[in-house]
């Protein structure tokens, strides 16, 4: 039971990292209907910015999390309107094989500005451990839990009551509809690129608390594929927690069955999961006409 | 008065080309490939042989995400299969490599009916995902089950020699590849040009439509999966002479993407855009690396230390702008130059 | 014609050309040229990589200084693999091209596999180092040799210290976490062994996929085995990243690492676990009295920056290119492949300026400097000491 216990809560500390970088997979694809391949890369970069704020300009850490939620969203809107503006009325696809573009360029910036070293990323919260019965917390990974559920409860909220997120969810649905309701297609893009930057941002941040900041971080964002698939790529939300589900099935795999499953259990699950739901748990199903 | 090249009957329609010109400079391109190793060395050739493997790839994944629609980023799972296929039966049974390169086409197809069930369900990103997924596991069954893959030690093939032939020496290895090259490039555009071929194309515009005129998507989008699977198996096959060391490494989800981003930066659904596509985004890299090399002094002395990440930011920024500026990829780009030149003065 | 025909010959593979009469490949009359293939732009090895480099450079600069090798400039020639053994063997195809004479690194892991074939046919003189590969001299080929010990002798030499040293009376319980590819066999051979030697209660080995970070799963399990000794086989931040997990749960562990743990970002992200740690070496630690030599000509012939990134793995590339130097020089005015492989395997005694004992090899035994020592790391400080000599395992 002890072991149980800790494998779950250890498979949804990992799951939250997943889930957000997922939901940022989700906020743009649902607005613009674009697979921001870059979005790992995003996340690395918000991160290192983080970083050089904090153990070069040395800002306290309550400066540190306003400034980086702003650095994020500029980065994000910058991002969008330098390669993704530009092609609007483009094939998707080709859309998205810029993003893959983006995501090389970012890639080798990061490491010419930063190098290759990796370095711890130390907060004022972080090495305490908490203890919830028999379950053994670093206070870093119960700081990663709340910022899930915290994030989380707030995109539901942007998405459901605030007029922005209404009108994201309009352009999605309709674009010209939309537009003719006065809507600014492209201006929702740019939000959407810059929340989505602030979510895998600040995962991007608790990435480098729990580990490093290392020049190979973007490997979350591949990773976090299958949660956003397993949620449904339009359903942000459903991202999230098709995250801590692929979390929480990775570490029970790799702790009862065999280890090599740790990696690929997530890529069965979707797989065996998308055969009878094609859109993901939380998806909407597209109708199509001929 | 020339107005136009007016096709008017069917047979004309589906010939390869109908242009005299166009024979000409193929008769001739093909002329300065068999003359190539003469002039170059080991590592353009290399160069070149790698040029020509992918090529014969992008075809195979073009045939699937081009031509049907289906995207995918699976293919280097079956890039892995092909090449473990071959490198495992010479190696470990003894196979003749002569039977050892087709089985890598053949094992390939199989494994595809595996990944292809899914895409009778799934569309688009979702689809190119799950794809992936299966890659994944392919590499990681590669990995694990080493008493019958060497898992993490790789496979070392020792006897390359087909048909008299030995596939160590570059040059004989060149001139298989390019030959490998011809042949698919040949079938793929028979393929298109067929029933089976037009049948593709409908999926990829629009799959309820197409099964509406009584095209059968089960039996096809398979058969689009088994045929691309079969040439991007067949470019494992002969990724393995070409190392004669293989493991999983080299078997990268970056290869997929790169994969990808030929067809797409060649142009979708032609052949002729895949193969310019694998010559751009091999040869990239090497021409960003002398460009900067050519640099004055001062300048490359100062871009020498960061020199492979700059490498990394152009190559980025180049894939960028290609698609920025011309997104049907360098086809288009072809195109364009080719009806303005043949339609000048009235041209725009 | 004649021109073209010869390049048709060279193009085939034919180096039978380069004996005789002519000059030998990568070698003029001002000039050697050694090739160095490294894998400059995989984001986990990219700064072993450049500390590779920084060796080489000493090396040959401080050779330089003195005249070259019989008056010849020694120029290296750096190529990147990206850690792709594909990219490793046409980084070698493009160093032959330009004309290299012998190479100072193959690359790492299946890198050093996959060249293996194109080295033996051409003859190149290789110095196996930045990745120990047993099949490289095992069985020997002519001109490859390999300085270094494998990564089971130098995990093996931690774990008998700590069982004869660190147990306190407790019975061990020996576990290990691997990376799932080649260099994770080698981790686990040292495992296998040491239950063998010690008759050792073990947790079942566990493997991991290269670039994972999170560690949970893994150390829970080996905490509910009871493991106290804990061989942490990844290569880099994936050392801290166990220790953490494992601090987390205060296990009373002891960790044994590869040479890697001995590297600054490590030792750092270490810290905060507080563990007292291993980690296994052949060459003298940097700060030690073995490598003063080296340190100060790396003042001298480094920039600042580059100073401060030497690690243990410009030690080795300090002194493989050291050997292969010497070898060069011992050939004379008539510089030639086949005379470097015959002065290399002739037996004598390589000096390395303190950082290994002195080297040599033999014409069936072409790896050297197999003794290792461990070393003892303090993440509390970040201070680390060399607890035992040199010693063969």
């Amino acid at each position: 039971m002890d072991l149980f216990l800790n494998l779950v809560a250890s498979g949804l500390v990992i799951g939250s990292v997943y889930g957000l970088i997922g939901m940022s997979f989700a906020i743009i694809f649902r607005t613009t209907g674009v697979l921001n391949f870059a979005q790992g890369e995003v996340m690395m970069l918000v991160a290192y910015t983080a970083w050089t704020l904090t153990h070069t300009l040395l800002f306290p850490f309550w400066l540190l999390v306003p400034s980086t939620i702003v650095l994020a969203a500029l980065i994000g809107m910058a991002v969008e309107r330098l390669f993704i503006r530009p092609m609007t009325g483009q094939p998707i696809f080709a859309i998205v094989m810029v993003t893959i573009g983006i995501a090389i360029t970012l890639r080798s910036l990061t490491t010419l500005v930063w190098g290759h070293e990796f370095e711890g990323f130390s907060v004022p919260f972080s090495g305490g451990v908490v203890e919830i019965g028999p379950v053994f917390l670093l206070t870093e990974q119960l700081a990663v839990l709340i910022l899930f559920a915290a994030v989380s409860l707030m995109t539901w909220a942007f998405f459901r009551f605030s007029r922005v997120g209404m009108a994201m969810r309009a352009t999605s649905q309709d674009e010209t509809a939309a537009l003719l309701m006065g809507v600014d297609s492209r201006r929702m893009s740019s939000f959407a690129w810059a929340i989505s930057a602030i979510v895998s941002g600040l995962a991007g941040v608790m990435v480098s608390v729990l580990f490093a900041r290392a020049p190979d971080m973007w490997h979350f964002g591949l990773k976090s594929f299958p949660a956003a698939i397993l949620g449904g790529l339009d359903s942000p939300i459903g991202a999230g927690f098709g995250g801590l589900i692929i979390g929480v099935i990775g570490e029970l795999s790799a702790g009862y069955v065999w280890n090599g499953l740790k990696e690929i259990s997530g890529l069965i699950l979707i797989i065996v999961i998308l055969m009878v739901r094609p859109y993901g748990l939380f998806g909407e199903k597209e109708l199509e006409r001929v | 008065m020339r107005t136009g090249n007016h096709i008017e009957s069917y047979p004309r329609h589906i010939a390869l080309s109908d242009n005299p010109v166009v024979w000409f400079w193929l008769v001739a391109l093909m002329a300065a490939m068999i003359v190539l190793p003469a002039f170059s060395g080991l590592f353009v050739l290399g160069l070149a042989i790698r040029i020509l493997i992918a090529a014969v790839g992008a075809i195979g994944l073009n045939l699937l995400t081009g031509s049907t629609g289906q995207i995918s980023l699976g293919q280097s799972g079956f890039l892995a299969a092909g090449c473990y296929t071959t490198g495992l039966l010479i190696t470990d049974y003894n196979w003749p490599p002569e039977l050892a390169l087709p089985m890598a086409g053949i094992v390939a197809a199989a494994l595809s009916f595996l990944v292809g069930i899914p895409s009778l369900r799934l569309k688009g990103l979702y689809l190119a995902i799950t794809t992936l997924a299966f890659s994944f596991i392919i590499t990681q069954f590669l990995l694990f089950a080493e008493p019958i893959t060497h898992g993490p030690y790789g496979v070392r093939i020792e006897d390359t020699v087909l048909f008299g032939f030995d596939l160590a020496d570059p040059t004989t290895m060149y001139y298989f590849c390019l030959g490998i090259l011809a042949l698919v490039t040949l079938g793929v555009l028979n393929i298109m040009r067929t029933r089976v071929g037009r049948a593709f194309n409908a999926i990829r515009d629009q799959d309820i439509a197409a099964r509406a005129m009584g095209i059968n998507l089960t039996t096809y989008k398979l058969t689009a999966f088994a045929a691309s699977s079969f040439i991007v198996g067949l470019a494992g096959g002969l990724m393995a002479f070409q190392f004669r060391f293989i493991n999983v490494d080299i078997f990268s989800v970056t290869l997929a993407i790169e994969a990808l981003a030929m067809i797409i930066v060649g142009g979708l659904g032609s052949v002729a855009g895949a193969i310019i596509g694998a010559v751009f985004i091999i040869l990239l890299p090497e021409v960003v690396g002398d460009a900067i090399g050519l640099l004055p002094a001062g300048i490359s002395d100062v871009l020498s230390r960061g020199a492979l990440e700059i490498k990394g930011l152009l190559i980025g920024l180049v894939i960028i702008l290609t698609l920025r500026l011309e997104p049907d990829g360098l086809m288009g780009v072809w195109r364009n130059m080719k009806r303005y030149w043949s339609r000048w003065p009235l041209s725009v | 014609m004649k021109m073209l025909f010869r390049k048709a010959l060279l193009a085939a593979g034919v180096s039978l050309l380069a004996t005789g009469a002519m000059a030998e490949q990568g070698v003029t009359d001002t000039e050697v040229v050694f090739g160095n293939i490294v894998p400059l732009t995989h984001p986990v090895t990219a700064s072993l990589a450049y500390q590779v480099i920084y060796g080489n450079t000493v090396a040959a600069a401080e050779w330089n200084e003195k005249g070259g090798i019989n008056g010849r400039k020694i120029v290296i020639k750096d190529e990147d693999d990206a850690y792709v053994p594909a990219n490793t063997v046409q980084a070698l195809q493009k160093l032959i091209d330009e004309g290299v004479f012998a190479m100072l690194t193959t690359g790492a892991g299946a890198g050093v596999a996959a060249t293996l074939p194109i080295l033996e046919e051409q003859a190149i003189p290789t110095m196996v180092n930045f990745s120990p590969y047993e099949p490289a001299v095992n069985p020997v080929k002519p001109s490859i040799f390999m300085i270094g010990a494998s990564y089971e002798d130098l995990l093996f030499g931690e774990i008998k210290y700590i069982i004869e040293n660190k147990m306190d009376g407790k019975t061990p319980k020996i576990g290990v976490i691997r990376q799932d590819d080649d260099f994770g066999k080698q981790v686990e051979a040292a495992f296998s062994r040491s239950i063998k030697d010690f008759d050792l209660d073990y947790a079942d080995p566990l493997t991991f996929k290269r670039g994972q970070k999170d560690f949970g799963a893994e150390i829970l399990k080996m905490r509910a085995a009871g493991v106290n000794i804990l061989i942490a086989g990844g290569v880099t931040s994936e050392i801290p990243a166990m220790a953490k997990e494992a601090a987390k749960f205060k296990m009373d562990l002891q960790i044994a690492t590869v040479p890697t743990g001995q590297l600054t970002p490590i030792v750092k992200l270490m810290q905060p676990t507080g563990f007292t740690y291993f980690s296994g070496d052949y060459v003298s630690p940097l700060g030690s009295k073995g490598a003063e030599h080296f340190e100060a000509m790396a003042k001298k012939h480094l920039t600042e920056e580059e100073f401060k990134g030497l690690s243990r793995y410009s030690l080795t590339a300090y002194a493989a290119s050291l050997i292969m130097f010497k070898a060069a020089e011992a050939c004379g005015k008539d510089l030639t492949r086949a005379c470097i492989s015959e002065k290399l395997a002739s037996g004598e005694k390589f000096e390395t300026n303190g950082i290994t004992q002195p080297i040599s090899f033999s014409s069936d035994k072409h790896i050297a400097a197999t003794e290792t020592l461990v070393v003892e790391i303090d993440s509390k400080t970040g201070a680390s000491k060399a607890v035992t000599e040199l010693m063969d395992f």
